[in-house]
Formats: structure tokens, sequence, C-alpha cells
């Protein structure tokens, strides 16, 4: 076989090789369990729905997806107000200097979620740091309670899922031509109307993207509001755990799983169908 | 109606620009021409107020600019790579300078942006976005985006550098139309000599931070005042010589290798040595057998290159001395051999004694 053949058919067939084994690890360890929910939450002496019609009627569940979602939305809303002016800064420094910043923020991947929970859990509690501040500050007089509640839980996902925005917003606002900002401001743009009409709309994709992210994974979030929520703000994950583990009604938590990942799936193409368009003629660009 | 004051950008330890000081009349385009890192770039951007001067004035209008930031300095600019905006539709693009001025009604900037658009005949073409025009139209669109509020003086920087020379050469006339109609105030920069030539009412040669020479077209052609113009503005025999001795009306100048030729005496004091002469290559004549009040000097040809309209000699005088020869292919007199002796002369009028000046000499052999 010539040099050439060889290179024609390593161009043709290796990217499907190459992604063979990602393939396989996905199909036996993600999408063959996945596939054992379905038939679990249809098969109830032959084929029915009696567990979506229990779903549908238990107030608890209900009420659970509802907080979920509200949840995510907040959390998402959070972290795109905290994490965009972030990604912003980063890509405005000088490259060194962006490349601490970013190094501090790629860092808190490297600490578990679970450790990072647990350190709210140190500042939040009764008698935790910042109960501690305010009282020695005068601001209050006894502890309030800061933990067990959705602010809690929103805090600590926000924190965590934070890089999660920043990343995709600072990609989008480095592909930004530096000329586009410089040939506003010559036209007569002011810094504001610079950022509003050329800076904020070309890094949408990055901020679609980022939202997308954060609101995803917000809807599957496990550990951070079981440690930090309580009964009130029980999310839909640690329902299913609940059905699951403790009751032993795999049926219902199937069809509990499926009913999120219906939520997830419907919201992803909504998500897709609206900036999937924008992002498509701009990458032309 | 532009004034720039010694004007002077550092960066680091580096200027980027020293000392530069030129004037500008309304309707007059100006050249900035030079290589790359001569500082064109970093005059256009102090101009716009994207980069502020370490040192110096500028004056548009009568006006200092110094503290004036650069959306309020209303003047136009054209980039490199258009700089359009990708996510507005080309009639935004344009009518975008207009809508952050707020001094128009929806219709009057509708009417402006047709109006413009006419002129740089892209009629019909607002709805579309720039990722679906051609190069020279989307250079069009960002011509008409610096043009439609009609600012006192248009900066480009090297705005056709993207395009095929085709297109280059076309769209050359199309600025130099629009800029003659509109009675544009115009500061342009390329390193292109054929592109300044075309363009320029006059041209700024700039080499290292500073202006070599500031002229007309055809001054700096015909009248280069140190040899980095004469080198950078068209092509250039640039031999190094020495002045031998001279009387009142001639001198005797020595070239590479000793060969020796006789030179009119130039104005003025010249040093003996390190000194340049200059002379182009479509201004020697050659031939087998030349009249003998043109001969000047014997040699063979060492290469040819056939380059379509006209035909290029690299002539070899002894063994240190060469000099290219440009001829135009007439087909009355047909193209010499590798290896044929010839003789070559020129006229002493088409030639230039310089020092050596600021910028490095190195004496090009090859064509």
């Amino acid at each position: 076989m010539s040099d050439s053949d060889v290179g024609k058919r390593s161009g043709a067939v290796c990217p499907f090789l190459l992604i063979l084994p990602a393939l396989a690890f996905l199909l036996i360890f993600y999408f063959y369990p996945l596939a054992l929910l379905i038939p679990q939450s249809f098969v109830d002496k032959g084929v029915s729905l009696r567990q979506f019609a229990r779903l549908a009627a238990d107030e608890l569940a209900v009420e659970t997806l509802l907080r979920t979602v509200e949840t995510s939305v907040i959390v998402t809303a959070l972290t795109l107000a905290i994490g965009y002016p972030v990604a912003y800064l980063i890509a405005q420094v000088r490259a060194r200097t962006a490349m601490i910043l970013m190094a501090v923020i790629v860092m808190s991947f490297w600490i578990s979620i679970l450790v990072r929970t647990y350190s709210w859990m140190v500042l939040l509690q009764r008698f935790g740091l910042v109960n501690q501040t305010l009282m020695a500050l005068g601001v209050l007089n006894q502890p309030i309670r800061l933990m067990y509640n959705q602010v809690a839980v929103s805090v600590g996902m926000v924190h965590i899922l934070l890089p999660f925005v920043i990343l995709p917003i600072y990609a989008s606002l480095k592909a930004i031509d530096s000329n586009l900002v410089a040939a506003a401001v010559t036209l007569g743009a002011t810094p504001t109307q610079t950022f509003l009409r050329v800076t904020l709309p070309l890094s949408l994709n990055g901020v679609a993207a980022g939202v997308l992210l954060v609101f995803v994974q917000g809807l599957g979030f496990y550990v951070t509001p079981m440690l930090l929520g309580g009964p009130q703000t029980l999310m839909v994950s640690s329902l299913i755990d609940r059905q699951m583990f403790s009751y032993l009604d795999w049926q219902y938590g199937s069809a509990i799983s499926l009913v999120l990942l219906f939520c997830t799936v419907v919201f992803m193409l909504a998500f897709d169908r609206f900036f999937g368009l924008e992002t498509l003629h701009r990458r032309t660009a | 109606m532009l004034k720039l004051n010694k004007i002077s950008k550092r960066y680091g330890d580096v200027w980027a620009v020293r000392d530069v000081s030129l004037e500008l009349a309304r309707g007059e385009m100006l050249v900035l021409l030079g290589p790359s890192g001569s500082g064109k770039t970093t005059i256009l951007k102090t101009l716009a107020g994207l980069e502020i001067p370490t040192a110096g004035e500028i004056w548009v209008e009568g006006v200092e600019l110094s503290g004036v930031p650069p959306h309020r300095r209303g003047l136009g600019m054209v980039f490199q790579n258009y700089a359009l905006f990708p996510h507005m539709r080309v009639k935004d693009n344009i009518a975008f300078p207009l809508k952050m001025r707020r001094s128009w009604s929806k219709g009057e900037i509708a009417a402006m942006v047709e109006d413009i658009l006419r002129i740089v005949q892209l009629e019909g073409y607002g709805e579309r976005y720039p990722t679906q025009l051609s190069g020279g139209q989307q250079q069009r669109v960002a011509l008409a985006r610096a043009l439609v509020f009609k600012p006192p003086l248009v900066l480009m920087d090297e705005p056709l550098g993207a395009l095929d020379k085709k297109l280059r050469s076309a769209m050359q006339l199309e600025i130099k139309r629009i800029q003659t109609q509109l009675r544009l105030t115009m500061v342009y920069v390329t390193h292109d000599q054929e592109e300044a030539l075309t363009l320029a009412d006059r041209i700024a040669v700039m080499n290292l931070g500073r202006i070599e020479q500031i002229d007309r077209p055809e001054s700096l052609y015909e009248h280069p005042r140190n040899p980095f113009v004469a080198d950078f503005i068209g092509e250039s025999n640039l031999l190094a010589a020495n002045l031998l001795g001279r009387t009142d009306s001639k001198c005797l100048v020595e070239l590479a290798g000793g060969v020796r030729i006789s030179y009119v005496a130039p104005e003025g004091w010249l040093a003996g040595g390190g000194l340049v002469f200059v002379v182009r290559p479509e201004k020697v004549v050659i031939g087998t057998a030349l009249p003998v009040d043109t001969r000047r000097l014997e040699g063979h040809i060492e290469n040819v290159i056939y380059l379509g309209e006209t035909v290029k000699y690299l002539v070899t005088v002894g063994p240190e001395l060469r000099i290219a020869v440009k001829e135009q292919i007439t087909g009355a007199k047909g193209i010499l051999a590798v290896g044929t002796a010839v003789q070559i002369g020129w006229h002493d009028d088409h030639c230039r004694l310089l020092p050596r000046g600021t910028a490095e000499v190195a004496p090009r052999a090859e064509p």
C-alpha cells in the first residue's frame, strides 16, 4: 500500500474509530441502564400508565418537580449574572493575568463537589462563619437559620456551576474580532452602546451554551440540595433516590426519572431550535 | 484641515512613531506608505483615537483632538478585515453610525443608507448579511458605513489587503472615484506602492516610525531623497559608490569592483565614500551595439526574466557589479540570450547620487 493510500483511508475512517471507545462506554454504562428505566416505568402487569397517573396525582412529586425547575431557573439566572462579568474581565485583561484567573476558575473543578458543599455547611451553619461575623458586627443578636432552605441550596449550586457559564462565555467573547469593537467606537458608539449592540449580541452563543449547561445540570443536581437543603427544599433527584432506595419502589422512581428526562430533552430541543439557528449563521462569519 | 504636529508613540522602549508632522488640505488624499512596522497604522490609530500618542498634537478643522474620546471624534475609519458586524444586515451595518448619533429620524436614516448604497453600487443588497457577500462587496459596505455620516476625514487601514490583485485594482479605481466624487479628505495606509501611486495626491513614505519623504507620486518616483525611498517606490539599482573627484560640471564615481563612471557633478557637497548611485532598471538601455554617446558600461547577461510585457536582464559588469535592466517587449527587437555580451547606458538625468542616509542599503543582486 502506498503512502497516499494510508493517508486517504485514515482520513475517512479514523474519526469514527476514534470515538468508538467513548461510544462503547456510553452505550454500556449510560444508554443501557437508561433503556432499563423505560420498561420499568411502563410495565405493571402488562403495559400501563399507572405510575404516571400516580405521579400526576401525587402533590409532593409535582411540587418537587416544579421546585426543581424553579431552583434551576434561579441558579441559571444567578450564575449568568455573576459569571458574565467575570468572563468579560478575563477576556479583557492581558494574556498572563487571564491565564492566572482562568487557572483559579478551572482549579475549582479539582475539588470534589462534596467537599465544596461541606465547606458551605461550615460557613452557613448555626454557629458558622457567616452568623458569627454578623453577630460580631452587631447586625444580629442571635444566629439566624441560613441552611436547609432554597437560598442555601441556590448559593451552593451557583458556586459549583459557575465555571460552566464562565468558560463558554469567555470563549465566545475571545472569538469576537477586536476590530469590531474598535469599529463601533470610531463609528460613534459610546462604550455602553458598543457593549449592548456589538459585544453582547456576539457573545450570546456563549451565553446560550452556559445557560444550557447550568440549567440541565441544575435539573438533576443531587448532592448539594441534599446537604444544604431541608425537607421543604426537596429536589426531584432526591425524590427519585427516596422512591428507589428508601421505599424500594423502583417503578415509581423510574417513572419520575423519565418525566425529568422528558423535561430536560424538551428544554434542550426548544433551546436548540431557538439558539441553534442564531449560532448557525454566525459560525460562517 | 488636518495637521499633525510632532506626533510620537512609544511602546515600552520602542518608538513606533517618532516626530511625525504633516498637513492635509480639504479634499486631499494622503497615502501613508511603508513596510510593516514602519508606524503607518499607528499614526492612523492615533488619528482615530484608538491609540493615545506619547507626545504631539492632532488638529482636525481647528480642533485639537488629544482629550477627545474616539467615539466623539466623528472620523470615518475602514479596517483591513472590513470589521463588519456579522449579526447585522448590510443596511443595519451602514445605519449603525447614524443611529449612534440620534440626530435623524428612521425615515431619514433609511434614505441616507439608500443614498450611500447607490454611491458604492450596492443597491438591493441592504437585506443581506455580510457573510453572504463577496470580499469586494464587503469592502464596499465597510466604505459605505464609514462615509454615510459624512465625516470630515476618512481613515483607511489597508482596506484592500485581503482582496486578490484584479479586484484590488478595480476597488482602487472605485475608491478614487468615490473620493473625487464626494471630495473626501482621506488618509490611506498601504504597503503596496502601486496602490499608493494609483490613489494618492501625495504619498508619505514611512520607515522606522519616521516620514522619509512626503511628496507627489511623480516627484517621489523621479526624485527620491534617499536610497530607502528610491528602493521602496518602484525598483532601483542601488549601487554602492565612492566619489573619486569632481570638476565644476563632471565627477568621477567608482562603483563596486573598481568600475568607474562619469556623472554630472552633484549639487552641494557630498562626502567621498559611502554613497549610493541610483538608477532605475527601466531607465537603463541595453544592446549589443549602442551608439557611442549613450554607451556607459560593458558586461554579460547573467539572467533573463520574462515578465510578459517586459523582460528583465541581470547584467554582470565585472565580478562584483550587477545591474538590473528592464525593457519593454515590442517585437521589433528580440529577447537577448543569457551570456550575450552587451553594452548598457543611461542618461544622467535619470540617475541620482545619494548619501546612504538612514536606511540600510543592500545592493540588490537578485532581480
